[in-house]
C-alpha cells in the first residue's frame, strides 16, 4: 500500500465522520454531504501525490469541501434541492423538542444563500475568526461580518432569538493558513 | 435564547457515521491519476496546433462574424447545429445576431457599457472545467449591473455540446476597473439534445468556452456573448503541459508576462524562499499589454508556474500538481469575488499591468518531490478578451531559474 493510500485510509477512518458532519451543515442532507466529502477527498489525493500527514490532508479536504460548495452551480442545485426536501413540520413542545430543533436549524440553514451559510458554519461550527473566514472565502472582513449579520437575522426568523458574538468578536485574529 | 453553536453541533451530531469507504475512494483516486497520466501522454501536437491556429487567425486580422461560430472548428466529424435552438441551448450554433426566438445576441465589443467574458482557469478538475465568468463595464463611473441569466457554454465546431446555467446572486456594482466575477464549473460531458444528435459522453477535441449573459445596466440591456477561448479536451479532461517542450507551447505575442519564481518552504504560515525542505514554489507574475493596438482588452486569470529541464521539457506544472493559492493583486477585498483557487482581473492597462501570485507544491509531474537541480521557471496565465473574434492562446513568459539544492 502506497503512503498516500495509508493517509487516505487513516483520514477516512478517523476523520471521515467529522468531515461529513461539517459538509452536512453546508448541504443540508446526508447523501449530499457524503458526495461532497468523497469528491473533495478524491480531488485532494489526485492532486497531491505525496500526502502523508492525515492532518494536512484533512485541511486540504476541508478547503476543497468549502470551495466546491460555495463555488459554481453545484451550490445552486444543492441549495434548491435541499430547500424543498426540508419543509419543516410545525413547531411543538414535547419530548421530541430536541430533534425538532435540530431539524429546524438545518432547515433554517437551507434558507441562507450558500456564501452566507458558509460564513455561519465556519463561525459557529468551525469556530474560525472573522479574519480566518475572510481568508477562506476571499472576502473582506466587512463582508464576512455583513454575511454573518444577515445570516443570524435570517436564522432568527426561523429559530427565534439566537445568541451570537459577531459584533463583539475582535477582528483580526491569528493569521490564516498560508495554503 | 438559542445558542447557535449548540444548535449546529447538535444538528451535525445527528449525522450517522459510516458512509465513506476508503477502499472505494482510493480506487477513484487511482483511476483519476491513471486517466490524467494517459491524457498527458496523448496530448501534444494536436492541442498546440489548434491553439496556434487561433493565434494565427488573430495576427491575420481575425475571422469575420461568421467565424465566431467556427473558432474551435476541427475537420473530423463536425457537429451539426440544432435547427431553431434557443440561445444557449444544447445544439445552439454560437453566433451573434437575431436568434430564432427573436432574441438579439450581441458581443461585448458591440456594447461597451456592459461586457462579458469567461476564463477557463482550472485544468485539473476531472470531468469538469472550472471557469471564471467576468461581467463588467467600460465606463469609469460605478453603476448597478444586474445579471438575470448567465450560462457557460462549451462548443465544438461552434455548436453547444455542454453547458451550465450559473446561479448568480443578483446584482452588483461594476465599473471599468471593478468587474463582477462568478465562478462556476462546466461539465466536459456532452449535453443531451432533443434531436438526439451531437456527441455523447465525455468530450474530446478542440473546443471553446463561451459565456452568454443576460445583463442590464440602467436603461441598457443586452444578451451578451463573450469568451470563445480555445480549450483542448481529452476524454473529459483538460491536459496539463507536462512533457511538452516549452518552446512549443502557445503564447500570445501581444502581451508580456514577467515576474519571479522561488523554491522554499512555508514557515509559520509564510513562504520563505530558500528554506528547507524545499517543498513549496512561489511565483509572482505581471502581465503587460505590449501591443494594445492589435489586442482587445479582456480578463486574465489562472496563474500557473511551469518548470523545465535542460532540454526545455516541462517537468513540473502547478496546474496539475496542486491547486495552490492563486490571487489577483486587487481581488482580495471585493465581496463579489468568490472563494477558492481562482481569480480574474483586467489586462487592459498597458502602463500599470496586472498580475497574480501562486503558491504550489514543489513536485514533479508525477507528484514526486523535485530532485536537486536548476530549472527554468515559466509563468503562464489564461486570457479571455472581450471580443470573441480575438480569442487566442494564453500568456507565457520566462521568469528565471529555480534551484533545488
Amino acid at each position: 500500500m502506497a503512503d498516500w493510500e495509508r493517509t487516505l485510509e487513516v483520514l477516512v477512518r478517523d476523520r471521515g465522520p467529522a468531515l461529513v458532519r461539517y459538509a452536512y451543515l453546508l448541504t443540508g442532507d446526508v447523501a449530499g454531504a457524503e458526495d461532497l466529502v468523497q469528491d473533495a477527498v478524491v480531488a485532494t489525493f489526485v492532486r497531491r501525490g505525496q500526502l502523508r500527514d492525515p492532518g494536512a490532508a484533512e485541511s486540504y479536504v476541508r478547503r476543497t469541501i468549502l470551495t466546491t460548495f460555495v463555488d459554481g452551480t453545484r451550490r445552486g442545485r444543492r441549495f434548491r434541492d435541499v430547500r424543498h426536501l426540508l419543509v419543516r413540520a410545525d413547531s411543538h413542545e414535547g419530548p421530541e423538542r430536541g430533534v425538532q430543533e435540530r431539524t429546524d436549524v438545518v432547515a433554517a440553514l437551507a434558507d441562507l444563500p450558500p456564501r452566507v451559510r458558509a460564513c455561519v458554519v465556519l463561525r459557529f461550527y468551525e469556530d474560525l475568526t472573522i479574519a480566518e473566514i475572510a481568508r477562506e472565502l476571499a472576502l473582506s472582513d466587512g463582508a464576512v461580518k455583513r454575511y454573518l449579520s444577515d445570516g443570524t437575522r435570517t436564522l432568527e426568523r426561523r429559530l427565534g432569538p439566537v445568541q451570537d458574538d459577531v459584533e463583539t468578536h475582535v477582528v483580526g485574529g491569528r493569521p490564516g493558513r498560508a495554503r | 435564547m438559542n445558542d447557535l453553536r449548540d444548535l449546529l453541533h447538535a444538528a451535525a451530531d445527528d449525522v450517522p457515521a459510516g458512509g465513506l469507504r476508503s477502499a472505494a475512494l482510493a480506487g477513484r483516486v487511482r483511476r483519476r491519476r491513471a486517466a490524467r497520466t494517459a491524457t498527458r501522454s496523448a496530448v501534444g501536437v494536436g492541442a498546440v496546433g489548434a491553439l496556434a491556429l487561433g493565434a494565427a487567425q488573430l495576427r491575420a486580422g481575425g475571422p469575420g462574424t461568421d467565424s465566431v461560430a467556427g473558432a474551435d472548428a476541427h475537420a473530423a466529424s463536425p457537429v451539426a447545429p440544432l435547427a431553431g435552438a434557443d440561445p444557449g441551448a444544447c445544439g445552439w450554433a454560437v453566433a451573434p445576431g437575431v436568434q430564432p426566438d427573436g432574441t438579439t445576441v450581441t458581443t461585448s465589443a458591440a456594447t461597451g457599457a456592459v461586457r462579458a467574458t469567461v476564463l477557463p482557469v482550472d485544468t485539473a478538475s476531472g470531468g469538469t472545467l472550472d471557469t471564471t465568468v467576468v461581467l463588467g463595464s467600460d465606463d469609469e463611473d460605478e453603476a448597478a449591473l444586474t445579471a438575470d441569466a448567465v450560462t457557460v457554454l462549451v462548443t465544438s465546431d461552434g455548436v453547444v455540446v455542454a453547458r451550465r446555467d450559473v446561479d448568480v446572486d443578483g446584482s452588483a456594482v461594476v465599473a471599468r476597473q471593478k468587474p463582477w466575477y462568478v465562478w462556476t464549473d462546466v461539465p466536459l460531458a456532452a449535453c443531451a439534445r432533443p434531436d438526439g444528435a451531437g456527441p455523447t459522453g465525455e468530450l474530446t477535441g478542440d473546443l471553446a468556452v463561451w459565456v452568454l449573459a443576460d445583463v442590464t445596466r440602467g436603461s441598457r440591456a443586452a444578451v451578451l456573448l463573450g469568451g470563445g477561448t480555445p480549450v483542448h479536451v481529452e476524454h473529459g479532461e483538460v491536459p496539463g503541459y507536462c512533457g511538452e517542450r516549452v518552446a512549443d507551447l502557445p503564447a500570445d505575442p501581444s502581451v508580456r508576462l514577467t515576474g519571479t519564481a522561488a523554491v522554499g518552504a512555508v514557515v509559520d504560515q509564510e513562504f520563505v524562499a530558500g528554506a528547507e525542505p524545499f517543498d513549496a514554489l512561489r511565483t509572482s507574475q505581471q502581465l503587460d499589454v505590449v501591443d494594445p493596438g492589435t489586442r482587445a482588452a479582456g480578463a486574465l486569470g489562472g496563474t500557473r508556474l511551469l518548470l523545465t529541464d535542460a532540454a526545455g521539457t516541462v517537468v513540473s506544472d502547478s496546474a496539475t500538481a496542486d491547486g495552490g493559492i492563486d490571487r489577483a493583486g486587487d481581488a482580495g477585498g471585493d465581496p463579489w469575488v468568490g472563494s477558492g483557487d481562482r481569480y480574474g482581473g483586467w489586462y487592459d492597462l498597458p502602463d500599470v499591468g496586472q498580475g497574480g501570485q501562486l503558491l504550489a507544491d514543489a513536485v514533479t509531474c508525477d507528484g514526486d518531490p523535485l530532485p536537486s537541480g536548476t530549472y527554468d521557471a515559466w509563468g503562464a496565465m489564461s486570457l479571455a478578451p472581450w471580443d470573441p473574434d480575438q480569442a487566442a492562446g494564453p500568456a507565457l513568459g520566462r521568469l528565471g531559474t529555480v534551484t533545488v539544492p
